[in-house]
């Protein structure tokens, strides 16, 4: 025989549920049979429609006579009814259980939008899955470099060479000046091939970025049109830009919709990269040459790492590297965001770090799951008290499945309860949250439909995980025992023991992390990092003429206020080959004879520069403490090196400078060079002063302009940008002290709940200790050692956590301090005292009880 | 003579129940639909058995269950002896009033 085909399922799951039992089958089967008859009469369709419309019928036919009958429905009525009654007849403690589930459950959801806008950033592009930008990776020995990048002729060549790139754009990044009116001012632009727009989707408000190959013609977003007063009308529009003498005038021929915040890529002005190819033409040949970004768009059934392979070939073909190993590989557009391992910059900004994300993960995943045991020790421990109320329903005949529906219901009610009142609290937190985190987030961004499916689903979950073990623990409870009044349940209650020890431990993890976080952070901003910035003004100017060079240095010593000036330029790298033709990689730097006193570096052996020597000019150098160990010179001072850069040459060593740190803590100490030598270009004024002033900072302003109009002043404090290489730092760290305050915060309203409840069951016990002559201590130590087991249980586990993460986010510094014996017993103690204070807050009352009270009940 | 009144609904359900030995609830509705030549709905039917079981008209049983029911058991009805003397009587009524009526009547164009 033929198989039968089944009608729509949710139609017979309605008539399974409507049908009174008695007739149910025979319906059911004449339905079914009915079904199949029609179907190979007249079709599917029709017999579908002919089912459902039967169903509907039956609805009209049997159930308006049967509403008593169906009882899931009354029942759930009453398992609302019973919830809240139960609720409100415990309200102290209820309050207090909702109030911590709220907590948890809006900390668990502020970390959710959190992490989904992070993971966000870059996914809404339409193409973003078949988006990758080239990175490139050069091992030497056994040390492998990573970047991200690529160079111009890898954007020309690769995408013509290689046929499953189907779209391809190079993107820098730059910084131009801007004549609007008469006033300047700096402004970041990007360039971009012509593919760029089709990639990535940019959507135009006015005009078109037509070819894109005319190095005269910009696109622009439309917050920098609306700034430079340009609406709609394109057709004399004009970019206006000076290189300080002279002014290039650029067609502005479409402006686009600003890119969102969620994005890596947010160009605010777009120039051709045919306008930086005519700028730059010596750079345009050179293969490994790592100064761009490149996109490409691969076709669907291409696979990243076949292409990978395909443009390292090609590469190989074109540039021979020795015995270096070089390859190409391509990063997803949607990695980009949180890779910690690839450096951003050229354009693309990219939080480049995951640590955090992993950090607030845990930390929400902790904050609900301890609001979530609470609840469930919380209700384990009440409904001894409802064991009766359980028997009794067991006995009109309540099937196992229908008590655990009720404990579910109540949890539900609880659930919902907390979901409204955090909303509550995200509502008041969001804001400050907002400006922690340094994100915008609005409230319209939360109560979207995408958040609060997030939000049920959240509710859901903790009324699973709350909810379940009671209701299972309940259900499968024996009615006979509860009748008789025996109050005990399920056994010994490991589980819900293990639940405190698994919030202790919890704890403990948590409190060692902050302490160590705190620690490491206060260490690295401790630190001797070699050079100080006190009342530093450092002040971003190219200066490449020797005679403005001095002249500028001159008018701002003639300010009262600054003590000294130097004028250097940045940290290079390069390398060189020694007599015996070791490849030495060093960073170096120009500098002038004042640079050491300015930023109060010290001198180890030999002397600082003296500008009366012109030898000093051009064979002189001075060299750091790590140059000098990793060389192993025994007498560093006169030996010549074979270092060269530029007319730069063989120099000699004329003193030996304490280690200096200008990177992160992270990094250790690379060897540096500092010459007076003219080959760097020098673009930063460090200025020290004696304090600093608004007048200080207005005449500086003054020098600045009649040195270098039009050009706008940029300067930072150099002590804000030190304290800046520990932001990330700062900012986790604020964030884990303020989730590990409410992790045990919600701790403790767990163990209140629960010592709490234990407690008030065993007054009767208490009372008669009393009346035979227990005294207070007597009664304390009797319940505290029924926890001290689960404390030291929690503890150990919690530390045992904590060594082993803990160590290994350590060694992510190349200093860092030992996680010692000193933040173990802190944390533990903290853990034990908050554990006492709570559990004697309980006692107290059982402690202090009068035992007629209870005694006199029976 | 009759307490009981039927619906007609009522009286073609019991007449298809009478003509064989047992039916169930689709063969009903395929007679009704053959000799009625118009649709009507199992549920609709269902409720009149039900009713008609209810005055003792017809009698039910479940019968053997079948692959193309989907593994539901059919209930077969059967007409009781009193549900045949009550159609019968119906119909014998019926048939007294129908003879009454003119069969070349000039008002019906019959001639």
């Amino acid at each position: 025989m033929d198989s039968y085909k089944n009608p729509p399922r949710w139609a017979l799951r309605l008539l399974q549920e409507v049908c009174p039992s008695d007739i149910a089958e025979e319906v059911e089967g004449d339905l079914f049979e009915a079904y199949q008859w029609r179907l190979a009469e007249k079709g599917q369709n029709y017999a579908k429609r002919k089912y459902i419309f039967e169903v509907l019928r039956c609805l009209r036919y049997y159930r308006i006579k049967v509403r008593t009958q169906n009882s899931s429905v009354m029942l759930i009525q009453n398992y609302f009814k019973t919830g809240l009654r139960f609720l409100w007849k415990t309200k102290g403690y209820s309050s207090l259980n909702i109030f911590g589930l709220a907590l948890g459950i809006a900390i668990s959801w502020l970390a959710y939008i959190f992490v989904s806008d992070e993971y966000s950033f870059d996914a809404f592009y339409p193409n973003a899955s078949q988006i990758y930008r080239t990175t490139a990776s050069i091992s030497f020995n056994d040390n492998t470099d990573n970047f991200a990048g690529a160079s111009y002729i890898m954007g020309e060549e690769l995408p013509r060479q290689v046929p499953e790139i189907i779209h391809s754009s190079r993107f820098k990044n730059g910084s131009i000046l801007v004549k609007f009116g008469e006033e300047y001012f700096n402004q970041v632009i990007h360039y971009a091939d012509p593919d760029f727009f089709e990639m990535f989707s940019v959507p135009m408000v006015v005009g078109n970025h037509g070819a894109f190959t005319d190095p005269s013609s910009v696109v622009i977003s439309e917050s920098v049109a609306k700034r430079m007063g340009i609406e709609s009308n394109l057709s004399n529009a004009e970019l206006i830009t000076t290189n300080g003498s002279e002014e290039a005038r650029f067609n502005i021929v479409g402006i686009y919709k600003d890119f969102p915040q969620n994005t890596s890529i947010r160009p605010q002005v777009l120039f051709p990269f045919s306008y930086w190819a005519n700028n730059n033409q010596e750079r345009l040949n050179t293969w490994f040459d790592i100064n761009m970004n490149v996109f490409f768009q691969l076709d669907e059934q291409s696979s990243a790492d076949q292409v990978s392979e395909k443009i390292t070939k090609v590469l190989l073909l074109n540039e021979d590297f020795d015995q270096a190993v070089v390859g190409l590989q391509l990063q997803a557009l949607t990695d980009i965001h949180l890779d910690p391992n690839l450096s951003t910059g050229n354009g693309v900004s990219a939080r480049g770090d995951n640590q955090q994300i992993v950090i607030i993960i845990t930390i929400g995943i902790f904050c609900l799951l301890i609001s979530c045991v609470n609840y469930a020790n919380f209700a384990v421990g009440n409904y001894q008290v409802r064991l009766k109320e359980v028997a009794l329903r067991k006995v009109f005949g309540a099937k196992t499945g229908s008590v655990f529906k009720q404990f579910i219901t109540e949890a539900f009610i609880s659930t919902f309860l907390a979901l409204v009142i955090s909303v509550l609290f995200i509502y008041l937190i969001l804001p400050g949250f907002a400006s922690y985190a340094n994100k915008q987030y609005d409230l319209n961004m939360v109560f979207n439909s995408e958040m609060l499916i997030g939000g049920l689903t959240l509710m859901l979950v903790a009324t699973i995980l709350a909810g379940l073990y009671p209701a299972l623990l309940l259900a499968r409870y024996k009615m006979v025992h509860g009748l008789k009044g025996k109050a005990k349940l399920g056994g010994k209650n490991y589980l819900s023991r293990g639940l405190i020890s698994l919030q202790f431990a919890i704890s403990v993890f948590l409190i060692a992390g902050m302490l160590t976080m705190n620690k490491q952070l206060n260490f690295m901003l401790n630190q001797d990092i070699g050079y100080h910035g006190e009342n530093v003004i450092k002040l971003f100017r190219p200066i490449d003429d020797e005679q403005a060079h001095a002249a500028f240095k001159n008018d701002l010593l003639k300010i009262s206020g600054v003590e000294n000036v130097s004028i250097a330029s940045g940290y290079n790298g390069t390398n060189y080959k020694d007599d015996d033709g070791n490849n030495i990689d060093v960073g170096h730097a120009r500098v002038d004879p004042d640079y050491l006193e300015v930023l109060k570096m010290k001198i180890l052996e030999g002397r600082n520069f003296n500008r009366n020597l012109p030898t000093d000019f051009t064979e002189a150098i001075l060299v750091n403490e790590t140059f000098v160990k990793q060389q192993n010179l025994e007498n560093p001072i006169g030996q010549q090196i074979n270092f060269e850069y530029g007319d730069f040459k063989k120099p000699t060593i004329i003193g030996v400078v304490k280690d200096f740190n200008f990177e992160s803590l992270h990094t250790n100490v690379s060897p540096m060079l500092l010459y007076m030598g003219k080959e760097l270009l020098t673009y930063n004024t460090y200025i020290k002063t004696s304090g600093v002033n608004p007048q200080i900072l207005q005449q500086i302003e003054d020098v600045h302009r009649a040195h270098f109009s039009p050009y706008p002043l940029s300067y930072t404090f150099l002590e804000d940008d030190i304290t800046k290489q520990y932001e990330l730092e700062t900012s986790i760290q604020k964030i884990a002290q303020v989730g590990s305050i409410a992790a045990i915060f919600l701790s403790c309203v767990g163990l209140l709940g629960f010592v709490g409840t234990q407690v008030r069951q065993k007054m009767k016990e208490v009372s008669i200790r009393k009346a035979v002559g227990a005294d207070g201590n007597h009664i304390f130590s009797l319940f505290a050692q029924k926890y001290i087991v689960l404390l030291s249980l929690g503890i150990i586990i919690g530390m045992t956590c904590a060594f082993y993460f803990i160590s290994s986010w350590l060694d992510n510094f190349a200093e860092h301090i030992e996680f010692g014996l000193d933040i173990v017993s802190i944390s533990i103690a903290v853990v034990i005292l908050v554990a006492a204070l709570t559990i004697f807050s309980q006692l107290y009352r059982a402690i202090k009880l009068n035992p007629v009270k209870y005694l006199k009940e029976e | 003579m009759s307490e009981q009144s039927l619906g007609t609904l009522e009286e073609t359900a019991l007449i298809i129940v009478l003509m064989k030995d047992q039916s169930y609830g689709v063969e009903i509705v395929q007679i009704y639909e053959r000799h009625m030549e118009q649709s009507i709905s199992l549920p609709a039917i269902h409720i009149v058995l039900k009713r008609l079981q209810k005055k003792g008209l017809v009698k039910s049983s479940f019968g053997e269950s079948t692959p193309e029911r989907g593994g539901k058991r059919k209930r077969y009805y059967q007409g009781t002896p009193y549900g045949y003397r009550v159609i019968a009587e119906i119909q014998e009524r019926r048939n007294q009033m129908w003879s009454l009526v003119p069969k070349n009547s000039f008002h019906y164009g019959l001639l």
